[in-house]
């Protein structure tokens, strides 16, 4: 019943927050044989904690600035819209990103990145007098069409991943590429677009799609 | 535990045949040492990122570029993402642990108790007759001295305690086992099957036959369908040294495991000619150590097993021991490989529910029994792969799309891929070789393993012709278009590295007899993928199995008879 053991599945973290769930895992693993309910065990510590790589260093470059977050913001909206289920927003992709372009992204990837940001905030000023944050949906949305009619790749077809990591790939792929990433494996996505099942109990190999539309997601 | 302790028996390795041979030496009333360089790791408290969502991936589980070229530029370089966040922590340091490439190929290791049984893909699948001929019959390679036969009994007895579940078939050349009941198959492969059987009688396609319990088993629980199990799993539902040997082993209170324990060579004392102690390196303390015991496993994985034997050097075998004919660290083999994937348009309105772990095979049907008329190689291939319904992580990479209709479009099952991969036999060639580089010094100072693999023109043939019938069947089965990749075109890959220390009637062109026995050294055994005499069609690991128990039963007979 200590935090100790309910670490053993969940990383260390900066979130004082998080971990505090007097759950052993026997009592998880009861559960999971169980069929029992998960929720409770796995409520998000928001999505900066997916980023607390165990005996991860100091960040190697600076995060976005409060100017270039919001664009970020804006921008993943545009692509992952709110519809019926949470949109990138509320899935925390901004918070998501950001904390790939301190961590993960090298230092002229990420400038890379905060360039093709500012280019976006740019054009939104030309054209509509302010900045990406303040368009409206659909002025977002038309400079983001455009940017992307002008943003030729020769890649091929690859998994998601590979073109992340394809250095060719133009910066709108790599922002749209990351949103879709960040909004995929979100616990908010993974539990409506998708369905995390973390133990289903047995392969069903043939169902009517109109009784399980789902990706099952682990 | 003091360096003079005496056992009976002790076991280098504790992977999928290390454990195996603790498990049954163990329950014969052996006391064991199992001396394992890996660190320990603890059945379920160490399995750390089992149960960590996808949301709480590091880095969104992007690969740790730095991490993995400095530290990982072999192992994470694995196909089908069997290399990750999740499980990096079970793979060698590669940089810690270099070896020589002389041509290129990839040694997939991992550095924890267990081995590779914590990493495999679980497939199992007995030998058939025609294996165990082929090389007599061809005249590529020496004859095996073993038969279908000899190991049919040793088959039944690993796959009843390790469970396998399957589908029988009937088929004399694709031997069905002790099953436990299969796995599903989807809509699309039921549909693939149909078509492929229809049009060609020899050929059967049938539900993956894998080490996952399908129901309670031997005390460990059943499967829950999530195909993570190259994280660890809890729920000791696929089997592993960790979940099923090594418990079975400790049980009998005759085990001591000693992990962090590098065995550098075995002695042997040159007035009985026997094997008399094993020579270790504490890889903490770099302390030096040395245990005896009255009969030897070495289980250290096809590689790591002819590095320690070649390594084994006295007056008596001054080339290593077990290698008076030049034989040891030659006629290396593994899987070669081509596959093909294609759309398979329909089946819409079907889905599954859950991630099975396992796939589809179909079993070798060229030139078995005899050369086709129309092919121009020698042996054959098997095939596995699946039909799933596409996922997100692809569909988002097909299309440079945004907005509502990408976000609901790519979270919807995605079109029914269907994909066919062949693993081809590579034929046994002395000049496939592992040898030891004394000039180049590798973890712990010890010589490097250089490694001087490569394949030859029947093995691009017949991936050649492995591709064109990959795409003849999934054409049958409505593909319109089939991509064909190349697979395992670097030896290694397939991670079904074999031979080295073959078995053989004749001392002269082998290292092992057919009881696994090194001649000339009875008291030492060689029971991992470096005693095999060709690499056959199917995934080698249930081989391994039934050879080391058979070999165990044979050496602990041999033992009380006071022959060892
Ligand atoms: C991703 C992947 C998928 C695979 N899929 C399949 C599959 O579906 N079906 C199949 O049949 N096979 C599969 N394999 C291959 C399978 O894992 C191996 O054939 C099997 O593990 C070999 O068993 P082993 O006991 O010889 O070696 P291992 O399981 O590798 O164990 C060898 C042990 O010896 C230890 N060791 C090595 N050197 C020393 C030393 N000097 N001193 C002390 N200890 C030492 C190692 O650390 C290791 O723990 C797969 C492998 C991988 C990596
Ligand atoms: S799929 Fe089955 S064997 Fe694999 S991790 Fe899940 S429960 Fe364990």
């Amino acid at each position: 019943m200590t935090i100790s053991k309910l670490q053993l599945f969940r990383r260390p973290t900066r979130d004082a927050k998080a971990g505090k769930e007097g759950v052993s895992r026997r009592d998880v693993l009861a559960a999971l044989v169980a069929g029992g309910a998960l929720a409770g065990v796995w409520n998000s510590a928001g999505a900066a904690l997916m980023l607390d790589k165990a005996g991860a260093g100091a960040a190697a470059n600076a995060g976005l600035d409060p100017a270039a977050m919001a664009v970020l913001d804006a921008a993943a909206q545009v692509i992952v819209p709110t519809t019926d289920t949470p949109g990138a927003r509320e899935a925390g992709v901004p918070v998501f990103i950001d904390a790939l372009v301190a961590r993960w992204m090298t230092a002229d990837e990420a400038k890379f990145f905060r360039d093709g940001l500012a280019a976006l905030d740019l054009s939104a000023r030309q054209r509509f007098k302010q900045g990406y944050a303040q368009c409206s949906p659909a002025q977002a949305a038309e400079l983001m069409q455009e940017l992307r009619a002008n943003s030729p790749y020769g890649g091929r077809t690859f998994s998601l991943t590979d073109r992340i990591l394809d250095p060719k790939s133009p910066f709108y792929l790599r922002l749209r590429d990351l949103v879709v990433l960040g909004y995929f494996i979100s616990e908010q996505a993974s539990s409506t677009e998708l369905r995390y099942l973390p133990v289903p109990g047995k392969f069903e190999a043939d169902l009517p799609m109109k009784t399980w539309p789902y990706q099952t997601v682990i | 535990m003091s360096n003079t302790t005496q056992f009976d028996a002790i076991v280098i390795g504790s992977g999928i045949t290390g454990g195996w041979a603790a498990k049954e030496l163990t329950e014969k009333g052996l006391k064991t040492l199992v001396l394992e360089r890996g660190r320990n790791v603890e059945h379920q408290k160490d399995y750390v990122n089992e149960f960590t969502p996808p949301w709480q991936a590091p880095n969104g589980g992007l690969p740790e570029r730095d991490l993995d070229a400095r530290d990982y530029p072999v192992q994470s370089k694995i196909e089908r993402g069997a290399f990750g966040w999740a499980n990096r922590q079970y793979w060698i340091n590669d940089r810690e642990n270099p070896y020589e490439q002389v041509k290129p190929f990839r040694w997939h290791r991992t550095d924890v108790l267990g081995g590779r049984s914590l990493t495999w893909g679980r497939q199992s699948y007995r030998w058939c007759e025609d294996d165990f001929l082929a090389n007599a019959r061809d005249g590529h390679g020496n004859d095996w001295p073993i038969r279908y036969a000899d190991l049919a009994p040793w088959y039944a007895y690993v796959e009843k305690f390790i469970g396998v579940s399957g589908q029988p078939e009937g088929r004399k050349d694709f031997p069905d086992g002790e099953f436990l009941p299969p796995f599903a198959m989807t809509p699309v492969e039921r549909a693939l099957k149909q078509a492929i059987e229809a049009k060609w009688k020899d050929r059967c396609l049938t539900v993956g036959r894998v080490a996952n319990l399908t129901q309670a088993h031997n005390g460990r629980a059943q499967c829950q369908s999530r195909a993570i199990c190259n994280r660890g799993c809890s729920f000791g539902a696929y089997f592993s040294s960790l979940s099923s040997t090594l418990p079975a082993a400790q049980a009998t209170g005759r085990l001591t495991v000693r992990t962090d324990s590098v065995v550098e060579a075995i002695d042997t004392d040159p007035a009985t000619g026997k094997a008399s102690a094993v020579r270790v390196i504490d890889s903490r303390t770099g302390e030096r150590l040395t245990f005896k015991a009255k009969v030897i496993f070495v289980c250290a994985s096809t590689f790591g097993t002819l590095q320690i034997l070649l390594q084994s050097r006295s007056a008596a075998h001054p080339n290593g021991i077990g290698n008076h004919s030049d034989v040891l660290g030659r006629y290396l083999v593994d899987h070669a490989g081509a596959g093909g994937f294609a759309e398979i348009p329909g089946f819409m309105d079907t889905n599954y529910k859950g991630r099975r772990p396992t796939g589809i095979y179909m079993p070798r049907f060229r030139n078995l029994g005899g050369q086709d008329p129309d092919a121009d190689f020698t042996r054959g291939y098997g095939f596995q792969g699946g039909a799933m319904r596409d996922d997100w992580t692809n569909t988002a990479a097909m299309s440079d799309d945004f907005g509502a209709g990408m976000k609901r479009n790519i979270a919807r099952p995605g079109k029914w891929i269907a994909f066919l991969g062949a693993f081809c036999e590579q034929l046994p060639q002395a000049h496939n070789r592992v040898t030891l580089n004394d000039k180049v010094r590798g973890g712990f100072g010890l010589p490097q393993l250089s490694i001087d693999v490569a394949y030859g023109e029947n093995e691009r043939r017949m991936n050649l012709d492995a591709g064109k019938q990959a795409e003849a069947m999934l054409k049958a089965a409505g593909a319109q278009r089939v991509q064909l990749i190349p697979l395992r075109t670097i030896p290694g890959v397939s991670i079904h590295e074999m031979g080295g220390a073959r078995m053989g009637r004749d001392p002269a062109e082998s290292v092992l007899n057919g009881r696994n026995q090194v001649h000339g050294v009875p008291n030492l055994f060689v029971t991992d993928g470096s005693a095999m005499a060709s690499s056959g069609t199917v995934n080698p690991s249930l081989t391994y199995m039934a050879l080391t128990a058979r070999a165990v039963d044979f050496a602990v007979a041999e033992l009380k008879a006071g022959r060892l």
